[in-house]
């Protein structure tokens, strides 16, 4: 490849990676849960992002790619601060997710009733392994196996983290809509 | 008939409509005789709908300095900082009233700027002894890099990595000092660019700070970390050129 090509190539990923900003920062302001740590999340991954532009394989998935370096830029971030690490099978997921009873709630009632600032209470309750699926998932849009590199897992795991995750959020956001008595039956 | 175990791993597929017919009627075989997973599947179903139809309202838009900062991250900018770093500085005159002048205006802004904003308080800090290092210490022409890493290892037992005259990027390095903040264990080293001070803090290595750039009563600091280090360079400059002076000891 000419030396001209390669660098318009180097060019267009800048381009689309940087083009990406706005979901990076979205996604990390949910991993973070604080504006600071997630900018500088962001740059951290732009850093690495270029720095290892050589490694991305041209027409794959590079959303895909930005999310697992920001995956990987959090758990560094974290590990950093002397925080444990995540263990996603720890005792305190396993009691969060096997929480017991839970109402049956329309669901067009409680999307409507779901107010955004709610929501984002309820995600930033949840345990962040399966915030993370479930934020890569319904909102980002990626697919299992795509969540699976991004947060390297294997696929049955990511599944199982986006099950208990959207349980947990509609028990959180049960509990939320109740306690505000927003909801009108 | 399938258990409430069976179809688990089914029911996300499912909830997303990403299950084959065959694994769908299975779930929802079992669901006609289990009204627990009934309500589970139903719950999981609801949470993704709401998170769906509200998706564009949780996305954020990235702050403009945030942008910037990684706009400045491409290879063309690193490669080819592009223009000559100019410092058309006007000859100092009455350096005792300047000083002074700083010292004020560095240490207010420090304690203004408190706990609620560290990185600002110890840029503050930081262009308060880079000032005083210059004003009240004899530089010479240049210095080896060799020479001051021997001797900040000599004096204070650090281990402080120097680029080579060959690769500091037109800095001339005429000094290195232990500096009064955080307790003396700031390393500073003394560069000029032309004839204008410019100032490497290498902190020690439990210290952290954030990595990012602050303006400070007219100087600029880049803080960044290397190799598990903090490092700061601060000049009387726009946040621009500093940034890129900056990029020297990256």
């Amino acid at each position: 490849m000419s030396a001209h090509s390669q660098t318009e190539q180097r060019r267009l990923f800048e381009e689309e990676a940087l083009a990406l900003i706005d979901r990076l920062f979205s996604t990390a302001l949910r991993l973070a849960r604080n504006e600071a740590d997630a900018q500088d999340l962001v740059q951290e991954t732009y850093l690495r992002a270029f720095r290892a532009a050589r490694q991305f394989q041209a027409g794959t998935n590079l959303k895909a790619w930005m999310f697992t370096i920001l995956h990987n830029a959090h758990l560094n971030q974290r590990r950093n601060r002397g925080r444990s690490p995540i263990e996603s099978d720890s005792d305190v997921v396993e009691q969060a997710a096997a929480d017991p009873g839970r109402a049956l709630t329309p669901e067009e009632l409680l999307v409507r009733a779901t107010m955004d600032h709610d929501l984002q209470a309820a995600l930033n309750d949840l345990p962040e392994p399966f915030r993370e699926a479930v934020w890569l998932r319904d909102v980002e849009q990626l697919t299992y196996d795509e969540i699976a590199g991004v947060m390297q897992v294997p696929i049955g795991t990511v599944m199982s983290r986006i099950s208990r995750g959207r349980r947990l959020l509609h028990d959180g956001l049960v509990a939320r809509t109740d306690r505000f008595g927003s909801r009108t039956t | 008939m399938k258990t409430c175990r069976d179809i688990e791993p089914l029911v996300t597929p499912c909830v997303d409509g990403e299950a084959n017919q065959e694994q769908e009627q299975t779930v929802r075989r079992h669901l006609d005789v289990c009204a627990p997973c009934q309500v589970d599947v139903a719950a999981q179903q609801t949470a993704r709908s709401v998170l769906s139809a509200r998706a564009s309202a949780l996305g954020e838009t990235a702050p403009a300095g945030l942008k910037i900062r990684c706009e400045s991250l491409v290879s063309s900018q690193i490669a080819h900082p592009g223009r000559r770093l100019a410092f058309p500085f006007p000859k100092r005159v009455g350096w005792p009233l300047a000083l002074a002048a700083t010292l004020v205006l560095a240490v207010a802004g420090a304690l203004a700027y408190g706990v609620a904003r560290p990185v600002e308080a110890a840029a503050a800090q930081l262009a308060l002894d880079h000032v005083k290092c210059f004003a009240l210490f004899d530089q010479p022409a240049e210095r080896r890099a060799a020479d001051v890493r021997n001797e900040l290892r000599a004096r204070h037992g650090w281990d402080i990595d120097l680029p080579d005259e060959a690769h500091a990027g037109g800095l001339r390095l005429v000094g290195g000092r232990r500096c009064i903040y955080l307790d003396g264990s700031v390393a500073h080293i003394l560069y000029k660019k032309g004839t204008e001070p410019v100032s490497l803090f290498v902190l020690p290595p439990d210290t952290t700070l954030r990595e990012g750039h602050v303006e400070v009563l007219g100087y600029s600091a880049v803080a960044f970390r290397r190799a598990g280090r903090t490092y700061v360079v601060l000049a009387h400059r726009p946040q621009a050129d500093v940034v890129m002076l900056a990029r020297v000891f990256k």
